[in-house]
Formats: C-alpha cells, sequence, structure tokens
C-alpha cells in the first residue's frame, strides 16, 4: 500500500508530537524529537509501522536535510551577540575540542578495526 | 502584524530560493567547496543584509525551519531502520569510537577553559557543543549555560568539522568507512551525518548513530559532571 505525500508527511508529525508528548509527561531530559525517531524506529522494527508508509517523505526530507541548516548559520550571522561572544581564545577552544572529537573517534574505531582483524588472523 | 507575516513569508521564500539555486550551481559544477551549505548561506546572508532584515524578523523564520529540522529528525529512524542488521552486528565498535571521541573533545575543553581561565557559565555553554542541537540546549541549562550562546557553538564547531573534517581524515589516511562516518557523526552531528551520506549509505547509517549515541552518551553523563568538580 503506498500513500499520498500529505499522509507520509502526517504520520511523521504525529510521531514528532507523541515524542513531544512522552517527554513532558514523564520529564524525560531529552528532547521530543530524539523520542519520537526512538519510537518510530521501534515501530519500524516491531512492523507496527510499514516502511512504505514514510519512506517517500522521509527520503525527501533527508535529501534537502541542508536547507535546514541555513537559516541557522544565517540566524548566527544577524545576530547581535555573536561578536561578543567569539573571540580568539573560544576560538581555538572550539577548533581543537572539534579536531579531538574528529580524530579520537575516528583512531578508536581504526584501531579496534585492526585488533579485530589481527584476532581473526 | 500582517506586516510582519509578510516579512516573514518573504524571508522564507528567499531562504529556499537560495538554497535551489546553489544546488543548481552544485550541480552543474560538482565542486566540493560549491556545497550549497556555503554558497546558499553567503548568499542568504548578502541578501539579507541588503534588504535590511531586522535580526527578531529572522528568528521566526528561523523558528518555523526548526520546526522542520525536528521533523527530519523523526526521519532519521529510516536510515537507522535499514542498516540496523548492519549497526547490531558493529555496536560495540560504534560504542567504543563515539564514548571515547566524546570524552576526548569534552576532557580539551576542561583543559583548555582552565588554560584560558574561561568563567564557569561559558564552560557550561561550551560543554555540549558536541552534540546535536535540542539535546545540547537541554545540557546548557542544565547546567547553567547560555542557551543562545551553546547555539553558537554548536553551528561553529559543526561547521569546522565539516570544513576540515573530510580533507583532515584523508589527509591522514583513514580509509575504514565505518571510522569515516562515526567520526562526522560525532563531531559535526547532523551535518556530519548528512556530509556522510555522500560517501555512502554505511558511512550514512554510521554518521547517524554516532550522532545519536553521542547525544545519549552526553545526556547521561552530563548530570554527573558537577559532582566531579
Amino acid at each position: 500500500m503506498k500513500l499520498s505525500w500529505l499522509f507520509q508527511f502526517i504520520i511523521l508529525i504525529g510521531f514528532l508530537f507523541l515524542g513531544h508528548i512522552i517527554v513532558s509527561l514523564f520529564s524525560i531530559p531529552l528532547p521530543g524529537a530524539i523520542v519520537g525517531m526512538i519510537l518510530l524506529f521501534i515501530g519500524l522494527l516491531t512492523r507496527l509501522v510499514n516502511i512504505k508508509w514514510i519512506e517517500k517523505a522521509s527520503s525527501f526530507q533527508l535529501k534537502h536535510l541542508t536547507l535546514l541548516f541555513i537559516p541557522l548559520i544565517a540566524g548566527l550571522f544577524l545576530s547581535s551577540s555573536f561578536l561578543d561572544i567569539l573571540q580568539w581564545n573560544i576560538l581555538i577552544i572550539l577548533i581543537v575540542s572539534s579536531i579531538c572529537c574528529l580524530l579520537g573517534t575516528a583512531f578508536t574505531v581504526e584501531w579496534y578495526e585492526k585488533l579485530k582483524r589481527r584476532k581473526a588472523k | 502584524m500582517n506586516i510582519v507575516l509578510l516579512k516573514v513569508s518573504f524571508c522564507i521564500i528567499m531562504t529556499i530560493a537560495c538554497y535551489f539555486v546553489s544546488l543548481k550551481i552544485y550541480n552543474k559544477y560538482k565542486k566540493n567547496w560549491l556545497n550549497p551549505l556555503y554558497t546558499a548561506s553567503v548568499l542568504l546572508i548578502s541578501l539579507l543584509l541588503l534588504f535590511h532584515v531586522h535580526e527578531e524578523t529572522y528568528q521566526q523564520v528561523n523558528f518555523i525551519f526548526n520546526q522542520l529540522l525536528q521533523l527530519a529528525v523523526v526521519s532519521l529512524a529510516v536510515p537507522l531502520y535499514k542498516q540496523w542488521s548492519f549497526l547490531k552486528k558493529n555496536y560495540k565498535k560504534i560504542f567504543i569510537g563515539v564514548i571515547c571521541g566524546t570524552a576526548l573533545g569534552v576532557i580539551s575543553i576542561f583543559s583548555l577553559s582552565h588554560l584560558f581561565h574561561l568563567n564557569e557559565q561559558l564552560l557550561a555553554s561550551l560543554i555540549p557543543k558536541s552534540v546535536t542541537l535540542p539535546i545540547a540546549l537541554t545540557i546548557a541549562t542544565d547546567l547553567g549555560g547560555l542557551a543562545s550562546t551553546t547555539i553558537i557553538f554548536v553551528i561553529i564547531s559543526a561547521l569546522i568539522s565539516v570544513m576540515i573534517g573530510p580533507n583532515l581524515l584523508k589527509y591522514l589516511g583513514i580509509k575504514s568507512k565505518s571510522a569515516k562516518g562515526l567520526a562526522m557523526g560525532t563531531s559535526a552531528q547532523m551535518l556530519g551525518a548528512n556530509r556522510s551520506l555522500v560517501w555512502g549509505e554505511e558511512e550514512g547509517a554510521m554518521g547517524n548513530v554516532a550522532m545519536t549515541t553521542s547525544a545519549l552518551f552526553l545526556a547521561i553523563v552530563v548530570p554527573i559532571i558537577p559532582y566531579l568538580l
């Protein structure tokens, strides 16, 4: 069964709302969107939700995800507090910690894969 | 009221137009530095400055796009589901990689903040910066940081990771698909997951999982941090 665009989006919006409702009911320290994603994921795994119901709408959204980041960046440059906060020492912290995070993950995973390959031999 | 509505819808149309123009340029020339994320942002910022759009007006535009972003987060369940059997097989690798990377990021923030003598409020806004935006905001307010400051830090660090990450990984000879996807997802969250989808399905799923796992990890660990200080 294939659903129209509108219904596909309504299902996704429904899961988002469900996530928000659960977060506020049980005061979970996670954002509603993430809870909604986990719920939809569980729904897909348990076959309560058929992937065909939402596939078109979700792949459309993920294809144009970049569009949704552009307003954030534009808003950043328009905001008046932008230059007050951004000083050279903070910029250094941001750059160094981003690289630490990036390389920390990459090298740990590579090291783990190597270790596993050696074990397999 | 009507004028505000008109202004906001004008800004929305402008934002979407900038994106599609940039996408067309990118599809025509296929150059990495022509990524719509950069070209559209530059184009949009210059247009907004040209039309003297006020900060508050654009904040309302941002609110609408933020709702769409939340919906996109829900859609991320689909790639996660498609790659589930693959992810289940590799869960150890994912957890070890993401936890080490996130921990290293937080440790580097701590040590550098001590070096530069930053105040506690700034530190509290910095700690969650490598987590996806909505979660970062909750963590920052829990720690006593400023939400608006955290937004700036999250976006800037994601931009830094996306700009230098792929080249840095290539330069250092990291070829493993999982390592690339996980690294991008941990350090640049949504932007990184999006970038790793360009490499392929496997990298994309890894990026997505890394984003979710690092967010969950920090959301659990952060309430403990004040006791450690």
